[in-house]
Formats: C-alpha cells, structure tokens, sequence
C-alpha cells in the first residue's frame, strides 16, 4: 500500500482503419497470409531471436499460431481463422485472405462501411444459397463408391503445402497411404451410429519418404527388455491381456490415507500385494501385460520370468489400446482382474520403421484403428507433413458426412464472383431498394466483394504468372510468366474440368469484362476434375471470413486500456 | 469578465464532458453505427455497441463525467437500455439551455431551471406522455406494425447492439428462445426465469459462423459425457455434490467428510434404478469404469450452479447419496466438433438452452451479452405491462394502446409535436428545451440521410389529416421505456446544474454507494 500508481486513462483511436498506420499493418499482414496459399506458396521460416525451435512452414494452424500480429484488429482476425481451422482443419488460409481483401476493398475505396457490410451479407446468403443449391456448378459429387474424388481431395490437401518437401511421386504416394489409412478407420458392418475409429500418426526421422506405411492396429515403442525371441517362444495368437491405468509402481505417495499397523514394513506389504496382481494375471494366462504408468520392476522381472511380455508407461495409447482389445483397464491393484475385464490381441510382432523398433498390436476383430508411420528427412518438413496428414484426415471425415466437394485451384471462387457479379448487376436496384441504399452504392460494394474473391484466387499464383477467367464457365487459368500470353496453349482450366475448346474467350481476373452467366460444365467432364477442396470447411471459412471483415468494418472506435 | 469566468465554472465543464461523451457513444447509435474496439494489452478484446460498456471502459476521472456514468448506471439497472439515448438527450438539453440563456447565465439561474427540471419531471412527464403519446399514439393509429410484439420489440433492441447481420439471426433465436419457455402462453414469470439464469441457459460455441445458432431442448451442461449410454423415454438422474470414496465397511463411514459414501450411492442408484450420475467433483477411475461396466451415463466436473438450476426445475429430492431428478431424456448434442452433454427435466418440458455460436470470443461475447440485454429489456417491458394493466392478455391490445411505439424516433416526434402545441399549458421554457432536446434522438438515427429525417417529420404533421401510415418494419420499444429515459435525464440534468463546486478531498469517501461498487 505504500505505493499508489494513478490509473492512466486508456488510448483512443477514432475510426481505426483509416489509420494509414493501422492500414500498412493490415497490408503487411494480408501480404503474409496470402503469400502461404497454396501449392506454389512461398514458405515462412518462423524462429524466435533468442533461440529454440526454428519452423518453416506454409501451413495455417502453424503460421498464425507461431506469428501474433501486433494489431489488436488483426489479433481478431487470428483468432477467428484459428478457432475455424481447429473445427474444420482446412481453408483457414482462404478465410484469413478472403477477410482481409474486403476490408482492403471497403477503406481502399473510401465507402461507407455499414452499407458495405450490409451488401456483404446479402451477398453471403446468395452465396450460400447458390452452394447449397442442387444446381450449382461450383461442386462436383464425391462418389464414395470409388477412390477416385476422394484421392483428388487427398492429393490436393498433400500438394497445397509445399513445405512438407515432397516431389510429385512421393506426393502421391502418401495421399494414397492417407486414404488407405482413412478407408480402414470406417467400421465393418451397418449399426445405427457409425463412430470413426482412428489413425495413430507416428513420426520416423530421418527415413525416406517411400518408406513410410500403414500398419491396421497399434504400434508401441519396444521395451528395452523385449527381444524377437521372446514373442517367437510365445506361440500362435490371438494373445490374452490385462491392463491397468492404475500405477503399478508400488509407491507410497501416490496413495491417499491408510492405516498401517506398526511393525509392519508398509513398502514391503506394498509389492507383495503387486505380486498377488502378477501371480492372479499368470495364472488367468494372460501374455500381454500393459501399464498406463509405472510398473514396479521387481513385478515386472516376476512376469517376464514366466513369458509374460510387459509393456509399461502407455501414456494416452491406453484408450487406443481399449478399442482395439476390449480389454476394460483396472483402476486398482486392490481387487483381482475380473475375468471379462481382459482383452484379446491377434498377433504380436516387430515391426522395423527405419531406426525404430515398435512392437505391432493386431487387433482380433476390425476396430477401425490403423497407425501411420509417417518417415521423412529432417524435422521440419516430418512437422509440416504431420499437420498436413492429421488436416487431410479431417478433410476426408467431412466429406464422408457430407459428400461434396468444391472445385479447387481458385476455380470455385472465380466462379462464384463471376456468378455473384451477375446477379447482382441484374438484381441491382431491387437489392439495393431492399438494403437502403442506392444502386451505385450497392454495386460498388458488390464489385468489392466480388473482388476479393478474385483476390483469393489471384493468391494462388505467386510466380509472376497471369491468372485468367474464362467467359463461359467462370473458372481460372493460369498463364505461367514466361510464356507469351497466347490463349491457345491454355490446355485445361486449375481445377482441370474444362478443356480449352475453340471459340472460349479469356480475361485476365481483376480487369473489367462483359456481363455473363457462368455455364455449367460440359456434361461428360465431372469426372475430370482433379483439384478438390473440402465442400463444408470452404463453405464455414467464407462465412466466417464476411462475419469477420463486417466485424472489423463495424469498428469505429478503438479504446486501447494501458494499465 | 467575471460573469464570463462564472459561467465556465458552472455550465462548460459539464457540458463540455458530456459533449466528448457523446461523441464516443454517438458512433455506435442505432442500427447504422459500428462497434468500440476494446482490447488490454494482455490481449483481453471486447467488441460491443453498449453504452454503458462503453462509458465504463473508458475509467473517466473527471467529476462530472462519473456522475453521468453513475445515473446511466443505475438508469440501466431498470431499464436495460437506452444508455447511448440517455447521453444524446442530455448532451442537447444542456447545449439547448446554453444557447437558450445565453451570457445571463450564473448560479442562481441554473438552480432555478434545475428546480424547474424536476418540477417538470414530476407533475409534467406523465401527463405530457399520456396525452402526447399514448393517446395520439392510439387515435393515429400509428403502429401500422404487423408481426409478432416480442419479436418487433427484440428486434428494436438488437439494431441498437449487434451488426445488421447478427441482429437478423439473433432477434427471431431469442423469440424462439422465450416462445419455447413461454409455451404460447404470456406471462412474465417465464421472461423472469430466462433473466434471473440466462448465465445458465446459454451455452457460446466459437469456430463457426453465427447462422448456426439454434434452441436446444433441455439443460446443456457445457460438458460431455465421461460415460453416455442411451436410455429410455424417463430416467432417474443422481446429482452428486462430491466425488466418491470406497468406504470398505458399511456403516463405517468416510474418512473425510466432503465425500460421498459409495456404498450409499450403489444402494441409493439401485433402489431408484438411476441409470444417470451427475457429478460435480470429478470422481475417481473406477467409477467411471464401474458405470461403463453398468450401461450408467456418467459427467463429471459440471457447474454447480447448473446443476442447482437442473435440481429446481427437475423438482428434485433429496436422498443419503444425493439429490434425484426425473427425465425425460439425456442426450449429447454434437456442435462443431464439441460435445456436450443434455439433460431434459420431466417437470420442466419448456425448459431449453440458448446455443450461440460466432467465429471467435470478441464476437460472441458480443452476441452473448446481446443476448442477455435483450432478455432484460423483455423483462422490464412486460414488468411495466403487467403493473399497468394486469387483466390485459393480448399484445395487439397494448399495441392499440400506444404503450408501444415503433423504433425510429416515432415517440419524440409526437412528444416534440404536443409539448410545442397549443394543447399543451405547461412551463413554456420547460416545454421548449425539452421539444428541442428530443429531436436529437431522431435526428442521429437518420443522420446518413438527412432528408428521410424531414420526410418523416413531415409525414407526422401529415398524419393528423388522416395520412396513409408508413409502414414500419424495424421493430418496437416501449414507451414505459422512454418514460424512464426521459425522467432519468432530467434528473441527471438537475443534479449536474445544482452543483458548484467540486471538492477534492484525499480521505476516501465511504459513504456513496457508487464507490463501494467500484471497489
């Protein structure tokens, strides 16, 4: 109490965003976020002055997580697109850029910002009516009775993060091992609600790429104790287990209050009573004896000198192994294992994952649980990879809930504003009577919404070449820069649905061009279409980005606490 | 030149307070306004339209300022809005007296016009209201309103506090909300349930966008199950207070005395067939374990305070174990990839939750509080209904009343129209400061368009010939409301106008209630 510090009055800002400081923050910040999209994105090393981890990355969740813009506004925005990632795993990037572009587009041209977010929602609620709707040729079914739509999402999500360092085979080959890893974590048979299982996603260092497998079933670290021999002298499967998420360790402290009779040595009545565990687990022939904690050694030398294998500090792999075996884990060492609480591997081996040795759990029936070992060269690109396959992973559960998929490649988002711009040319002085405003103003806010979706797709493309729209189907080609702009060697379209065809007509994205409907595609092509993006977390990340960018809009006034 | 030094002592500062006030607050009036940033540096953010939110945050120093805050405060405490209307009323009525006295102002003058005020305030406003308002109101016939009342009034209050685009999900969520409680019928007990908890009735998901929103039946207790097994059409629930402790021996009791015995629970489940056990503690492994062995749902870690408001509305009773409710249903509700746990009280059918969702914390504290306020606004206006005409059951009757108006400045058009009129033989000086003063209202709410401001005064001189009425779409407020505002802002102008002198003093002051509310 001695010291009194006098509460300084908090800091004002009146209408934020036509701050040009506040302005260059917000450029610097989109110029970031967009130089990350995609698969020809420049990557960013994020690494702390004073040493610790050093990341390269172009990945979302990494890069906004890792790197927390100074401004409170953008502060926001990071928390938004991270809350939309960590629900939807995908196109955070695309929320964050699309987000930023409308707020660019409303301060850039100086408009009154409320009519602006008006229109903005208006035309969201097109936008969503339009993806939903039947007709919408934005996206293509993913037939589930075929690997093919959901490979191409696979290969899409892969191919989207350059940072993981893998050339066009390897891409490949881990997109295939993803949707393998994936097909097997959806349960056998029909039951009413179906429940994922899981992939347990494991790491070797170090390791070439095309090692990396799918194994159905748990791998664990190998005991330092184990040798192959032992699991040869164990005979064919399927092997009893028991489990235990109690600690085996025999210490005192972990246990609460208990009485002790004085003479006794309580450490001593301890491991006897772990002892009478092993002797009971012996005698009810079980081979695998798993721990989530620590195991005493004396018990565990005890097991293992009558062929017991014992695996200890399981960590969170005990739920895993829950599914997998059926076993129910004991929570004491006081009560006997009872006799339905053991649970049933099929088979135990060895498996060699380049310097690792992990002891491979086969699962006796199909419990939807496989591990991934992933292996790659150093740490950096094996972290990225790991993102990107759990992002993937996501990405494929929800397109097995809701079957569909977007086009991808800046295709849908061309699209969209070419079909957005339509309409609201023809609906202009309806909508704008509807919204309270003038039909200038509404097109002028439509245009800046239309815009940023252009610049969402213009993001793709950082190598200088010239992005393309088409005026039949409304989709993007990509001219590379050092070819001269001739039309006629455009082959296919980004998202190669459309072929080039005599008598298409192309305008370079951003620049004014004649009003037109976009088509839909040639009936035979659906097929075609070999960059995917997920329908549901694209869908989620287009609402959010508008909510947000109206939000920031909204801001008229910042007060800034110092205390 | 002393006159001039006078009259900065006694009318500038106030003045000169509430006018910067004002023009923090006037940025976020009516729908057309945006919302005040507030972030900390250890990067707290709040994203809101309140006023009163806003005049707290911003720890005015100076005297006068915190006696605004103060009487918007306690303003706000009855009648949940008009916090932003509250400092534009009374930073016009002060610049009005200014202009209006002129340089023959000193502290005698002010004193008398404050007597004046409040002479005004207490034998003028409820007859200037009934017979300028309510009764013009009735015979115009003005609300050419039609829809639902709760929702017109809820929607009148969301453009005032969240973005268009929220508002439009918002208004009908919350009608929803009180029409699910409600059942249909009107009352103000249901209103005064979902006030009294809203803390407890609204659960906030963030990552997905505000349109997926919804009502959701029964008690969400913000967690999911440990264990979830699907049961009947009616189960016994067992709301335990503690966790669990192995006590070996019947009859010997715990060890300590915060723990449950279990035995008591296994006889206790058994005997009322429980098949659902609600913890607050978190209870040990082997519970979880013997529930998943017996097909029991299980949740661990729950609010008390929920669960309290689940045992009041499941009329609970007590047993050795616990507390039992009946249900009629417990279910897991899945939102964004969040689990949650629900519970439907067989005594409590219209019970339901509030589901908010928005893209990140900033705004859906926004909607939350929204939320809340719209509820509280409800609360009052059927309060100030029920007091007024207790018989009364139907809304469209206190529509045809003129106890409700619709937004946009109908009530201090009519209230500028009567207090000028030859109809009305009050204070002159009075009655012309305060016509004067209530045009600002309306005045700030078109100010993007001044001329549709013009269009609407004149339609109202027009309406007295019998005019065809404008159709109004935006929403309603009460007039008991603006009633309240009015009073409030003449007797803030009052008190502001009787002060001379300020004293600052190193003691602190004990005795104001507002001091001890800050501590």
């Amino acid at each position: 109490m001695s010291r009194v510090c006098k509460r300084s009055g908090p800091a004002c800002t009146d209408r934020p965003l036509s701050d040009r400081a506040v302005r260059a923050k917000f450029d610097a910040w989109r110029h970031v976020v967009a130089s990350c999209l995609g698969p020809r994105a420049r990557l960013k090393q994020v690494r702390n002055g004073v040493g610790g981890r050093v990341s390269t990355t172009s990945t979302c969740s990494v890069l906004l997580a890792a790197v927390p813009p100074s401004e409170p506004l953008l502060k926001l925005l990071t928390a938004c697109v991270l809350q939309h990632v960590q629900r939807f795993g995908d196109a955070g990037l695309f929320a964050a850029v699309l987000g930023l572009s409308l707020v660019d587009q409303v301060t850039r041209r100086g408009s009154d910002s409320s009519t602006a977010v008006r229109v903005h929602q208006r035309l969201l609620e097109l936008c969503d009516l339009y993806l939903t709707s039947a007709d919408c040729c934005a996206k293509v079914e993913v037939d589930l009775g075929s690997c093919r739509s959901l490979l191409a999402l696979a290969h899409s999500g892969v191919s989207s993060k350059p940072a993981c360092g893998l050339d066009p085979a390897e891409t490949q080959q881990v997109s295939a091992l993803l949707l393998k890893a994936f097909l097997q974590t959806i349960p056998c048979g029909s039951t009413d609600t179906v429940r994922l299982g899981e992939t347990v996603v494991v790491g070797v260092e170090g390791e070439a790429v095309e090692n990396s497998a799918v194994f159905p079933g748990l791998l664990l670290d190998v005991p330092e104790m184990l040798h192959s021999g032992d699991l040869e002298r164990l005979g064919p499967g399927p092997y009893k287990l028991a489990l235990f998420s109690a600690s085996l360790s025999g210490d005192l402290s972990e246990r609460g209050n208990m009485e002790i009779h004085t003479g006794t040595d309580p450490e001593a009545a301890l491991l006897e009573k772990l002892l009478k565990v092993g002797e009971q687990v012996v005698r009810d022939c079980a081979t695998l004896f798993l721990c989530q904690k620590v195991i005493h050694p004396v018990l565990q030398q005890y097991l293992r000198e009558r062929g017991v294998v014992v695996v200890e500090r399981l960590g969170i792999a005990i739920l895993t192994i829950f599914t997998i075996s059926g076993a129910q884990a004991a929570a004491t060492s006081h009560t006997p294992v009872p006799a339905e609480a053991f649970g049933w591997v099929e088979a135990l081996s060895i498996q060699l994952c380049g310097t690792r040795k992990m002891l491979h759990l086969q699962p006796t029936a199909n419990p939807a649980v496989c591990t991934l070992v992933l292996c790659h060269r150093n740490e950096s690109m094996l972290d990225e990879l790991k993102v990107t396959c759990k992002r993937v992973q996501h990405v494929l559960q929800l397109a097995l809930k809701d079957p569909v998929a977007l086009l991808g490649g800046g295709c849908m988002e061309t699209h969209l504003s070419a079909y957005i711009r339509h309409l609201s040319r023809r609906d202009a002085a309806e909508m704008a009577s509807d919204l309270d405003c003038s039909p200038q103003e509404f097109l002028l806010a439509a245009d800046g919404f239309c815009r940023s979706l252009e610049a969402a797709a213009q993001a793709l493309e950082h190598d200088g070449g010239l992005v393309l729209m088409d005026l039949n189907y409304g989709h993007c080609w990509v001219c590379p820069a050092d070819e001269e702009l001739d039309t006629s060697t455009l082959l296919s379209c980004s998202c190669g649905l459309i072929n080039s065809s005599a008598g298409m007509e192309w305008t370079t994205l951003g620049s004014t061009h004649p009003d037109f409907c976009p088509r839909p595609p040639p009936g035979d092509s659906t097929a075609r279409a070999c960059v995917l993006d997920s329908f549901p977390a694209k869908r989620n990340a287009l609402n959010v980005a508008v909510e947000i960018a109206s939000l920031i809009l909204d801001v008229k006034y910042v007060i800034r606490d110092l205390n | 030149p002393v006159q001039q030094g006078r009259c900065g002592v006694g009318m500038q500062p106030p003045l000169l307070v509430v006018s910067a006030l004002r023009a923090a607050v006037l940025r976020c009036f009516g729908p057309r306004g945006g919302s005040v940033f507030f972030t900390r540096d250890t990067g707290d953010v709040l994203v809101t339209r309140h006023g009163q939110k806003i005049l707290r945050s911003l720890q005015l120093e100076h005297p006068a300022a915190r006696l605004i805050v103060d009487c918007v405060h306690t303003h706000c405490q009855i009648a949940a809005d008009g916090s932003k209307s509250f400092l534009l009323l009374l930073s016009s009525l002060l610049s009005e007296m200014v202009s209006c006295c002129g340089a023959s102002w000193d502290s005698a003058t002010a004193r008398r016009l404050a007597q004046r005020l409040l002479q005004f305030c207490w034998t003028g406003l409820d007859d200037v209201i009934a017979r300028g308002v309510t009764q013009r109101a009735s015979s115009l016939a003005i609300c050419g309103y039609h829809g639902d009342v709760v929702e017109g009034l809820v929607r009148g209050y969301m453009a005032g506090r969240v973005g268009d685009g929220p508002a439009k999900v918002l208004s009908p969520l919350v009608c929803r909300f009180y029409q699910k409680w409600s059942g249909g019928v009107r009352g103000a007990e249901p209103v005064a349930v979902i006030h009294t908890h809203f803390s407890l009735l609204h659960t906030a998901v963030s990552g997905l966008p505000i349109g997926c929103s919804g009502v959701a039946e029964g008690l969400v207790l913000e967690r999911d199950w440990s264990a979830f097994f699907e049961h009947g059409p009616r189960v016994e629930v067992l709301v335990l207070a503690a966790s669990v402790c192995p006590a070996a021996e019947p009859g010997r009791g715990c060890v300590c005395d915060r723990c449950v015995a279990w035995p008591q629970v296994c006889v206790c489940a058994q005997q009322l067939g429980a098949c659902v056990l609600l913890s607050a503690a978190k209870q040990p492994d082997w519970v979880l374990q013997w529930a998943r062995r017996n097909r029991v749902c299980l949740a661990e870690c729950l609010d008390p305070e929920r669960l309290d408001l689940l045992c009041l509305l499941g009329q609970s009773r007590p047993t050795p174990a616990g507390r039992v409710a009946t249900a009629t249903s417990v279910r897991r509700l899945v939102l964004g990839g969040r689990r949650l746990a629900a519970v439907v009280p067989a005594h409590a059918p219209r019970a339901h939750t509030l589901l908010l969702c928005g893209p990140g914390p900033g705004p859906l504290d926004q909607s939350v509080s929204a939320c809340r306020g719209a509820v509280a606004m409800l609360h009052h206006v059927f309060e100030e209904d029920q007091s007024q005409s207790p018989a009364a059951d139907c809304w469209a009757e206190a529509l045809g009343s003129g106890r409700l108006l619709p937004v946009g400045g109908a009530f201090e058009l009519l209230l500028h129209d009567f207090l000028l009129s030859s109809d009305w033989t009050g204070d002159p000086q009075v009655s012309r400061l305060l016509a004067r003063a209530v045009l600002s209202v309306p005045g700030a709410l078109h100010s993007h368009k001044p001329r549709h401001f013009l269009q609407l005064h004149a339609h109202f001189l027009r309406q007295g010939s019998g005019g065809p009425s404008r159709p109004w779409s935006g929403g309603l407020e009460s007039v008991a409301a603006k009633r309240q505002l009015l009073s409030a802002v003449l007797q803030c102008a009052a008190k502001l106008l009787t002060v001379e002198t300020v004293l600052r003093v190193h003691a602190p002051l004990r005795t104001s209630r507002s001091d001890e509310e800050e501590d």
